[in-house]
């Protein structure tokens, strides 16, 4: 049985948008076998040569030489014979007049042979930068060699991202400064298990170096500075659990460990609020999940450390973060958390400011 | 605070130590009555006598061999081995005794020795006279490694050298021992195994370590005319090294260059690197360049010499590699 198709542009790489048909190399009502050239694409990276992926007959082309078509939209359509799809005997880079009667299994968006350029190329940093980021490396352009993307392609993405979505990071500004009104309640919390070996590991290495070792108190309240605190130049105020009440202190991304250290030590009990109240439990505690104390924006519960027995993680521990759905929206929520999550598993970010 | 020859800071490290402990003793080819090869232990003789200030015949096997008996049987020796390239000579003792004693021993020996080795080219010495030969003994468990640049760190890790309870290499390039600089006072101290910040920079790390550090500083001045701003970290010693100093500087600027004039093949550099790539692999936003020397003999002729040593514009060259 044969059918009609659509032949769509192809998608030749990752960074891939749009083609250009440069040749038809068929011309409709002609008859075609499978591995023939149907159409030539070009980008501005290769000339593809198109191939049919199974015998049959070019119907009508929907685009002419010269034309930029986006990559799915049809180009042509094309009636391919029903033949059983039957694996090629040779990769698709062999000549092909010899094999041209083999039928090639169908399919409407026929795919060229491998491009190389597929695998990004991109640097350690700049991968970390664009998963804290939640950019994807395809849709960013290196500039490095071999188009190796680097930490500035990270930043200049991200700057672009955020001018391209104002609304998104307004969003997200207002989040920050809007007042704690709690007026209604409905609350709502988020969750996620950080892995802490590598925290530990670093703990046990400064204990060895300094007199007074930091707390893992230290290290969650400079995750929620640092995560909160994109514009390091405002302080984030935080909340530490103490008996019912919570002692306060201030801090910015630009503040080292040894000063959020000082001031938890020196925080005071005022009932003003802030940004994150903290409450941190040890023991088997899995995972605590604090109500919003009046005048706070938002509440971080933090479960004591287990011992893990998944993939390379030794310990973890699990943090919810409650927030009202008035004024924070889930996907902030979610976001933040896996900024903590990122710091507390790499704890050098923790030392770096 | 005043100012000193590198060769002139070691004499009076090597004084202030002698003066204070009269269990340290001297001894080396040329070491007592001509002051040294580069003078480095001039007026020694005169002032600690030849009890404790001796030359020796030219047998580098025997020096050290000696140093390692006199050390387990309580006395402090301090000895110099003209050249580098001659410890060869004395790996044995090195290697195989002083290295392992602590070890071999349930812990009752500990080897107080120093081996002063005066490494490095530019003195138009040849290829027996100019070599940096520290790698081999940085892979050796049980040895210290220590490569001062600077008047005063020559002095403090000197002084850190002698009153480490273990063997201590102490590797000097010749080309610094006319170099002038400050010697502070108070007199400067300095532990083993921590790195200096000889500048700091934000676009990329260049850690160096002996003579290479001034064309370290040479280079991220030619840097700096365009706007790079390179931090220069001088390991000061090579085993143990800084790592988290290396690491701390890595996550300011996402860049390394290693530059050493040692063969860069299987350096000290090449540690650096893998250690790095490793506990760094997130940090990096390029390749980890090294700059050393070519893999041949240090050349006689004084113009291959020069295109053979590591400088300023070939340290140019790695970083702007790394930031490409």
């Amino acid at each position: 049985m044969d059918h009609v198709a659509d032949l769509l542009m192809p998608k030749l790489g990752l960074t891939m948008t749009e083609g250009t048909v440069a040749r038809w190399l068929a011309a409709p009502g002609q008859r075609f076998a499978a591995g023939d050239i149907i159409v030539v694409v070009e980008t501005d990276k290769i000339a593809n040569d198109v191939e049919a992926p199974a015998a049959g007959e070019l119907m009508r082309l929907l685009s002419a030489e010269g034309d930029v078509v986006p990559v799915g939209q049809p180009i042509a359509q094309w009636k391919l014979d029903d033949a059983a799809p039957v694996a090629r005997p040779a990769p698709a880079s062999t000549p092909r007049a010899e094999e041209s009667a083999v039928p090639r299994p169908r399919s409407d968006m026929p795919k060229p042979s491998p491009d190389p350029t597929d695998r990004i190329i991109a640097t350690p940093y700049a991968r970390r930068l664009a998963r804290e980021a939640s950019l994807e490396l395809a849709d960013i352009t290196g500039s490095g060699p071999r188009g190796r993307i680097k930490c500035a392609d990270v930043l200049r993405a991200k700057e672009e991202r955020s001018s391209g979505r104002q609304i998104a990071t307004t969003v997200t500004a207002v989040q920050r400064v809007a007042p704690a009104t709690a007026s209604t309640t409905a609350h709502s919390f988020a969750t996620v298990d950080v892995d802490v070996s590598a925290l530990r590991a670093l703990g046990a290495r400064l204990a060895a170096t300094r007199d007074r070792p930091f707390e893992r108190r230290a290290y969650i309240a400079m995750a929620c500075i640092k995560a909160l605190g994109d514009d390091a130049a405002a302080p984030v105020r935080l909340g530490l659990s103490n008996g019912g009440a919570f002692a306060t202190m201030e801090g910015t991304a630009r503040d080292t460990l040894s000063a959020i250290t000082a001031r938890l030590a020196q925080a005071s009990m005022d009932t003003a609020g802030g940004d994150i109240a903290i409450v941190v439990v040890d023991g088997r505690a899995r995972q605590v999940v604090p109500t919003i104390p009046t005048g706070w924006r938002m509440a971080l519960g933090v479960g004591g450390v287990r011992a893990s027995r998944t993939g390379d993680a030794t310990h973890e521990m699990t943090l919810a973060l409650a927030y009202d759905t008035a004024d924070v929206d889930h996907s902030f929520a979610a976001q933040l958390l896996d900024r903590m999550a990122a710091l507390l598993e790499e704890p050098l970010h923790l030392l770096a400011v | 605070m005043s100012e000193v020859r590198f060769g002139q800071a070691i004499n009076r490290a090597l004084a202030d130590a002698m003066a204070a402990d009269e269990n340290i003793v001297i001894f080396g080819e040329d070491v007592a009555a001509p002051g040294g090869p580069f003078g480095v232990t001039r007026g020694l003789l005169d002032r600690f006598g030849a009890e404790r200030v001796r030359d020796t015949p030219i047998s580098e096997a025997a020096i050290v061999g000696a140093a390692v008996g006199a050390a387990m049987s309580g006395l402090k020796p301090i000895v110099e081995i003209m050249f580098m390239d001659f410890v060869t000579l004395s790996m044995d003792a090195l290697v195989n005794q002083a290295a392992k004693a602590r070890f071999m021993f349930g812990g009752q020996y500990a080897l107080p020795m120093v081996v002063r080795l005066p490494h490095g080219g530019g003195i138009n010495a040849g290829p027996q006279h100019s070599q940096c030969l520290e790698a081999w003994l940085t892979h050796v468990p049980g040895l210290k490694v220590a490569c001062p640049a600077t008047v005063s760190d020559a002095y403090a890790l000197t002084r850190a050298a002698i009153a480490d309870p273990d063997p201590v290499i102490l590797v000097e390039n010749k080309s610094l021992y006319a170099v002038k600089g400050a010697l502070p006072e108070p007199l400067p101290s300095v532990a083993i195994g921590t790195a200096d910040i000889a500048r700091p920079g934000r676009d990329a790390t260049i850690v160096t370590y002996g003579a290479m550090r001034g064309m370290a500083l040479a280079a991220a001045d030619m840097l700096a005319k365009d706007g790079v701003e390179t931090e220069v970290i001088d390991l000061r010693s090579l085993q143990p090294w800084d790592e988290s100093a290396v690491l701390a500087s890595l996550a300011r600027t996402h860049r390394l260059v290693i530059a050493h004039e040692a063969v860069e093949a299987f350096g000290v550099g090449a540690e650096i690197a893998a250690r790095m790539a490793d506990v760094g692999f997130d940090e990096l936003d390029g390749p980890i360049v090294r700059v050393g020397a070519p893999f041949m003999p240090v050349p006689f002729a004084k113009e291959l010499e020069a295109r053979y040593r590591p400088d300023a514009a070939r340290i140019v060259e790695g970083v702007r590699r790394t930031l490409a």
